[in-house]
């Protein structure tokens, strides 16, 4: 009976059917794109001992807090010191034997105890002892930032509209000949897998970046550069996406080291580390071409750093480069190369000095944001580069800041404990009933204090660095704490000099029953709020909402001007407009309810918000997708005005992915891939119009649309077709 | 060919969609189980399956297959969570109808034990699969999977006194 009722309840249990197709494209998009079959592993025996640093994360982040604290906390909230004093000797050789010498250890040797130190006081109090698998996860050309449909963290926004948007202007663009990828903030780029300049469409496919010139209906295939290929033949070199500046064609990629010894090294060590971890020797380079000959480009110069790949952004000719860079167990301390991430100029790697290097207040693992900027017309050599000991996972750049973000849930490292209480008492539901076999491996030594149990609620925050941008030059500028967590790059803003943050929050309590290897955690959700922040430039909190929305998260934010505009979603709909024109002073102004939910928002025009989201029952069960106009024009009453359902679709990669949709109120339409098509709906005054489905070649992934003067093109990963303006009639398909 | 080769090449062979079809659900309820919510529980089904395409595991048959999809399900529940980036990325879903359906009291009892508790009480009810079969997938002793089972039962017998007495 126990087991009928609990197998009848499991059965009511079932993943959302949207997200089954969701993951079933982005598998069939990994297996596309991983032509030869991965290596196979044995099963690894892991250690325990060595298991537990990862589990434990938590415990390695509040022991570095406790213990170390003093030591190593060179972060003020309003002045930052590098990690060493700025007045010790650089190190510029650009030769790896030559630095070891060089180097004064003194100062890396921080690092290293700082290293050293969070994987030892990780040696408790892990939940369950780690299972091993038969492959490890990260594996070289696994890396999902590979894997373009999500690059750079799934969303962005749109450039020139954003920033109509954000100036308060109406459509005022220069030119409207051709569509650009869609980018959050006008005057930063942001690096895509199709692009097009109005005479030339370029695309990366397979590892081949393709110039196809266009001229109408008439598409030639001028060159397809190996973009993929390396000079170093121990490598596996992945391309990722690319950047398109006049005559210069950068491309950046993973480079993965093949290491020999991978399939001997313990899971544990490679895959997880406190931050998510994917490939212990991989590196991300910039390649520079000249295209002044698009038949025959050419390869001008390239530059590298550690770390995976985590996003980029341009500001005229320069590239900022952000990678995560994880140090390992393989430390070696009179080593710093093990354990300090390198700059890469022509193959040439160095050491960044002492100088560059931050330590971070929380470190939440064993990781380092590095943060380059090279000037595309001299790309050999980076003209600065920083890093900070700590993790990064979301990013927003303006032209003159660039905040990187990383979220800790609380439950994890850096969390942080707002009520903690220690209650000594016999407790009967956690306590573990039954004689205690000896061999038990959950059973420790020490039962004398089973009967203590110790309550902690934790609240989610989302750590920030604010970086300052100039001409190149990249200095640390803030650091600062929120509350709650990031949707995504949208939920960060920058207007005015201010800062502007939508999270949720969300709080867990874990009740510890227990002490030592014989602990007991048990985890139960709390609440779950909104919020939203105006900070100034140190990062301080100036002005604050909070408890916004209970149990409802947030599915979409979009900043404009002095308004921002956010939807959290259970039921139904609340599109919240808040007023931000008095920074230290943020007010809701309207918050619209209907049903379902967008997922991304756009603003169309001055009155108008588009919306691309999901419609949903009474119950909150969400259907087809959806796509809405909202009025806008008075924030306090803020109204859906159009909106039009797409019957039988679920899916859509412009939902996570801004650069998958093409939004032109010059041209008034929309267009984004859904499901196996590629939609076309024009927007006038009178609402929503479906022009064309186009059928497409690839089951939906990585399909990027464009237009050149009255020609719309569909770009996939196996040709390009272009259609029609005034009918969307088929004129003619580049196979590749 | 030999019926072991034929199932290789079933094994090998199988569509994407149709290891979801027969395993999503799985990899959804276990990760359920262990994490209790559905935040957490899109973002595992996500990684799991994503890790079995990156990874290619030689499942030799079925039954392997789905320990290993097991197993994976296991280690990404209690890792995922450290993973900020994953969460950023991971389209978190609106799977809110079965949260609007009641389950019995049994299915609450179960969410209020221990971690390592629900792992094996949910591989033992749910999955039908046998102690020493629990203790090789969870690669520990199974006098291990006999004590949490023996302590998980002990304490839904107390919580489910009159509900559902026969938790044996």
């Amino acid at each position: 009976m126990f087991s009928n009722k609990y197998k009848a309840d499991n059965d009511t249990i079932n993943p959302d059917k949207a997200l089954i197709k969701y993951l079933s494209v982005r598998m069939k998009q990994a297996q596309s794109a991983s032509e030869k079959p991965e290596p196979i592993h044995s099963v690894v025996k892991i250690k325990k001992r060595r298991l537990a640093h990862a589990a434990a994360a938590i415990a390695a982040c509040l022991a570095i807090l406790l213990s170390a604290g003093g030591l190593y906390l060179h972060f003020n909230q309003d002045q930052l010191h590098p990690a060493v004093n700025t007045d010790q000797k650089k190190h510029e050789s650009t030769d790896e034997s030559t630095e070891k010498k060089d180097v004064n250890f003194a100062t890396y040797t921080e690092l290293y105890n700082l290293i050293r130190s969070m994987e030892q006081t990780a040696d408790f109090g892990s939940d369950e002892d780690f299972i091993s698998e038969t492959a490890p996860a990260a594996m070289p050309g696994n890396n999902i930032n590979g894997n373009p449909i999500m690059k750079g963290g799934g969303a962005t926004g749109a450039a020139t509209q954003a920033t109509q948007a954000t100036n308060g202007k109406a459509n005022s663009r220069e030119t409207d000949s051709h569509s650009k990828t869609n980018t959050q903030v006008q005057g930063v780029d942001e690096a895509d897998i199709v692009k097009t300049d109005g005479e030339y469409i370029y695309t990366l496919v397979d590892g081949k970046l393709k110039i196809v010139s266009v001229n109408g209906s008439k598409m030639k295939m001028l060159s397809s550069i190996d973009v993929g290929a390396g000079s170093d033949v121990k490598s596996e070199y992945k391309p990722l996406e690319f950047y398109i500046k006049d005559d210069r064609l950068i491309v950046l990629k993973n480079k993965y080291k093949i290491d020999s010894d991978y399939s001997s090294k313990p899971r544990a060590e490679i895959a997880y580390d406190g931050c998510y971890v994917y490939n212990r020797n991989c590196s991300v380079v910039a390649d520079v071409y000249d295209l002044s000959d698009r038949d025959a480009p050419k390869l001008i110069g390239s530059s590298g750093q550690s770390g995976y790949y985590l996003s980029s952004r341009m500001v005229g000719q320069t590239l900022y480069l952000i990678t995560n860079h994880n140090v390992y167990d393989t430390a070696v301390k009179d080593s710093p190369e093990t354990y300090i991430p390198m700059i890469y100029s022509k193959n040439k790697g160095r050491i960044i000095p002492p100088a560059d290097i931050y330590i971070s207040k929380e470190p939440q693992g064993r990781q380092y944001i590095v943060v380059t900027s090279v000037d595309i017309a001299n790309p050999d050599k980076q003209i600065s580069s920083k890093t900070v000991f700590g993790c990064g996972s979301t990013l927003y750049a303006s032209t003159e800041n660039l905040m990187i973000a990383s979220g800790s849930n609380g439950r994890n490292s850096g969390g942080t404990p707002v009520a903690g209480r220690t209650v000594p008492q016999v407790a009967e539901k956690t306590q573990v009933s039954g004689a205690v076999t000896p061999d038990d491996s959950a059973g420790g030594s020490s039962y004398t204090e089973k009967n203590k149990t110790t309550t902690t609620t934790y609240t989610n925050s989302t750590n920030l660095l604010r970086f300052s941008l100039s001409d190149g030059k990249i200095e640390l500028a803030a650091k600062g704490s929120i509350k709650g967590n990031l949707l995504n790059q949208f939920s960060m803003d920058e207007h005015n000099g201010v800062f502007r943050f939508v999270t949720t929050v969300s709080t867990h309590t874990e009740t510890t029953s227990g002490s030592g290897e014989n602990a007991l955690v048990t985890y139960t959700p709390g609440t779950t709020t909104n919020s939203l922040y105006t900070l100034n430039p140190k990062l301080e909190v100036i002005g604050k909402i909070e408890n916004l929305a209970q149990n409802e998260r947030v599915y979409s934010v979009r900043f404009s001007g002095d308004i921002g505009y956010f939807v959290t979603f259970r039921q139904t709909d609340p599109l919240f407009a808040v007023d931000l024109g008095n920074p230290a002073k943020p007010k809701v102004l309207s918050a619209l309810k209907i049903p379902g939910f967008s997922e991304y928002l756009h603003p169309w025009s001055d009155n108008l918000l588009f919306g691309l989201g999901r419609d949903a029952d009474l119950s909150g069960r969400a259907g087809y997708m959806k796509i809405s106009m909202f009025d806008v024009s008075d924030p306090t009453d803020v109204s859906e005005k159009n909106k039009l359902i797409l019957d039988g679709y679920y899916y859509s990669d412009a939902s996570y992915n801004h650069k998958a949709i093409v939004i032109s109120p010059e041209r008034g339409i929309v267009a984004f891939p859904c499901d196996n098509k590629y939609l076309i709906v024009s927007y006038t005054q009178n609402g929503f119009v479906k022009k064309a489905e186009l059928s497409v070649d690839n089951y939906g992934v990585n399909q990027r649309g464009l237009y050149i003067d009255d020609v719309f093109y569909v770009c996939t990963n196996k040709s390009i077709t272009a259609y029609s303006m005034d009918n969307y009639k088929k004129l003619a398909t580049l196979k590749f | 060919m030999s019926p072991e080769s034929l199932r290789n090449a079933r094994t090998q062979n199988d569509s994407v969609d149709e290891i979801l079809e027969r395993y999503a659900a799985m990899v959804y309820r276990l990760a359920y189980a262990r994490t209790k919510n559905r935040f957490d529980s899109d973002d595992i089904l996500q990684e799991v399956f994503m890790r079995y395409i990156r990874s290619a595991p030689d499942c030799q048959d079925e039954e392997h297959r789905k320990a290993w999809l097991i197993r994976t399900t296991i280690n990404c529940s209690k890792t995922l969570l450290t993973s900020a980036w994953f969460r950023k990325t991971a389209p978190l879903s609106d799977t809110l109808s079965f949260e609007m359906n009641e389950r019995s009291e049994v299915y609450y009892a179960v969410l209020e034990l221990p971690t390592q508790y629900r792992t094996v009480i949910h591989l033992f009810y749910y999955e039908d699969y046998a102690v020493a079969e629990i203790a090789r997938l969870l690669d520990c002793k199974e006098s291990t999977v006999k004590s949490r089972l023996h302590r998980a039962r002990n304490i839904l017998r107390d919580k489910l006194k009159g509900v559902a007495f026969d938790v044996q």
